[in-house]
C-alpha cells in the first residue's frame, strides 16, 4: 500500500510539473498570430553566397525554392490562414505548426509546401530557418519583427 | 515469440520477435518524422532537445518534450507491470496485453489522422505522445521478456554492441563462440529490419499517409497470433496424438485383436507371393 502511494505521488508530481510548465508558457500557435514584417534574410554560408543568391533571384536565372524573399509582410490569422503582402499584392496561403511547435509549414494551393524551422518566437521577434536547395546549399535565415499595430496575441492573452 | 520468457527463449524466438518489432518501429519512426517532424521511437534526441529548449527558455516546447519522454517511460513501466504480475497466471496473455495496447494506440493514430486530423499543434502533440507511449510499450515488452537481449525501437545500443562484437571477432576463440555469433546474428537482424521498415515507410508514406499505421498494426497482429496459432496447433497435435494412442490401446485390448493381426499378416504374405 505504501509503495503504491509513493509511485502515485511521483507520477502525480511529474504530471503536475508538466502541466505547470504548459501553464507558465505561451502556446506558439497563439504567439505567432498577428502581423510580422520581414526585416532581414541571410544565408549562413557567408555573404558571398548570399550575394550570389540575391543576384540570381533578382535576375530570375534560378527558380527560388522558397518564397520568403518575395513577401514583405506576413499576417498569421487564426484557423491556419496566412496573408502575404508581396509588392502591394495579397496572397493567401495556409500555415500550420508541426512537431513541438518548432516547424512552420506553409502550403500553397498547388500542393507546394515549404517547411521552416521556427528558431525564435517571442513577442517582438521571429526567426525562421530554411534549408535551401538553391545554388548555395546553406541555411537561409529569415528575420521578422512584429508589427506594432497588431493585437491578436494580446487579445488572446 | 511471446510464449517463452527470459532464459527459456531460443535465438530463433528472439530473432523472430526482434525482426518483426524492429521493422514496425522503423516504419513508425519514419512515419512520425515525415508526418509530424519529430521522432517517436527513440528518446535520446528528445533529452537533448529538452535541455536545449530549457536553455532557450522555451517552456512550452520543454513541457511537450518532457511529456513525451514521460510517456515513453510510462509505456515501458506498464509493459513490464503486465509481464511480472501476470506471467505466472498466463504467460501468453501477460506478454500479449502490451502488444494489444500498442496496436490500439497505433490504430487510434491512424484512424484519427485519416478522418479527423485538422493539423493543429495540439493534435500533433497528442498523436506523437500516443506513438511514444506505444513505442515505450513495445520496447519494454521485448526487453523484458528477452532478458534485455531484444530492444527494437532504437539502434544506439545495438550499434554499440555490434561494434564490440565485431572487434571481438578479430580473435579466433570469440569467432568460434556460438553464443556470441548468435548475438551478432540477432543484432544484425534487428538493425536490418529497422532500416528496412524505415525505407518501406519512407517509400509508401506518400501513397498511404496515415493508413501506414494499419500496416504496422498488421505486423504486430502477426507477432500476436503467431504464438496463438502455434499454441492451437500444438494443442491440436497433442490431442490427436492422445486420441490415436487411446484408439491403439482400445484395439490392443479387443478380444479379437490377435486373430485380426494374424489375418492382416496372412494377407500381406499373400500379396508378396
Amino acid at each position: 500500500m505504501k509503495l503504491w502511494i509513493t509511485y502515485s505521488t511521483v507520477f502525480v508530481i511529474g504530471i503536475v510539473a508538466v502541466l505547470l510548465l504548459f501553464n507558465a508558457s505561451a502556446n506558439p500557435e497563439k504567439m505567432i498570430l498577428g502581423k510580422w514584417k520581414e526585416t532581414d534574410w541571410k544565408f549562413e554560408k557567408g555573404i558571398a553566397f548570399a550575394a550570389d543568391i540575391a543576384a540570381a533571384s533578382k535576375t530570375k536565372t534560378t527558380q527560388p525554392e522558397f518564397s520568403f524573399h518575395k513577401a514583405e509582410d506576413w499576417e498569421f490569422l487564426p484557423g491556419g490562414l496566412l496573408r502575404l503582402n508581396i509588392a502591394g499584392k495579397e496572397e493567401h496561403l495556409t500555415w500550420r505548426l508541426k512537431g513541438r511547435g518548432h516547424v512552420l509549414q506553409i502550403e500553397y494551393g498547388n500542393n507546394r509546401t515549404e517547411n521552416y524551422q521556427l528558431t525564435v518566437l517571442d513577442n517582438n521577434r521571429m526567426v525562421l530557418n530554411a534549408e535551401s536547395d538553391m545554388q548555395a546549399r546553406g541555411i537561409a535565415q529569415l528575420i521578422f519583427e512584429r508589427t506594432k499595430t497588431d493585437s491578436y496575441a494580446q487579445k488572446i492573452q | 515469440m511471446l510464449r517463452k520468457y527470459s532464459n527459456s527463449r531460443t535465438l530463433g524466438d528472439n530473432v523472430r520477435l526482434g525482426v518483426l518489432t524492429a521493422f514496425s518501429a522503423g516504419m513508425i519512426n519514419i512515419a512520425s518524422l515525415l508526418l509530424f517532424f519529430s521522432f517517436s521511437s527513440n528518446v535520446t534526441g528528445h533529452y537533448a532537445i529538452l535541455a536545449a529548449e530549457l536553455v532557450k527558455g522555451n517552456l512550452y516546447q520543454a513541457a511537450v518534450v518532457l511529456g513525451w519522454i514521460f510517456l515513453f517511460f510510462f509505456g515501458g513501466f506498464v509493459s513490464n507491470m503486465f509481464v511480472i504480475h501476470m506471467n505466472k497466471k498466463n504467460t501468453y496473455v501477460a506478454h500479449a496485453i502490451p502488444l494489444v495496447l500498442e496496436i490500439i494506440c497505433l490504430v487510434a493514430v491512424g484512424t484519427y489522422g485519416q478522418f479527423f486530423y485538422k493539423e493543429t499543434l495540439a493534435e500533433t502533440e497528442v498523436m506523437l505522445a500516443l506513438m511514444l507511449f506505444a513505442m515505450g510499450l513495445q520496447n519494454g515488452l521485448t526487453a523484458s521478456i528477452s532478458n534485455f537481449a531484444v530492444k527494437t525501437t532504437h539502434l544506439t545500443g545495438v550499434t554499440t554492441d555490434l561494434g564490440i562484437l565485431f572487434s571481438m571477432f578479430t580473435r579466433k576463440e570469440y569467432r568460434k563462440n556460438v553464443e556470441l555469433k548468435g548475438k551478432a546474428i540477432l543484432l544484425l537482424s534487428i538493425a536490418s529490419a529497422y532500416l528496412a521498415g524505415a525505407i518501406v515507410s519512407g517509400i509508401t508514406y506518400m501513397h498511404m499517409g496515415f493508413r501506414l499505421f494499419y500496416v504496422v498494426s498488421l505486423f504486430l497482429v502477426v507477432v500476436l497470433f503467431y504464438d496463438f496459432y502455434k499454441l492451437k496447433l500444438f494443442r491440436f497435435l497433442t490431442n490427436r496424438r492422445k486420441k490415436n494412442a487411446a484408439k491403439q490401446v482400445q484395439i490392443n485390448n479387443h478380444p479379437a485383436f490377435p486373430k485380426m493381426q494374424l489375418k492382416k499378416e496372412a494377407e500381406k504374405e499373400a500379396v508378396v507371393y
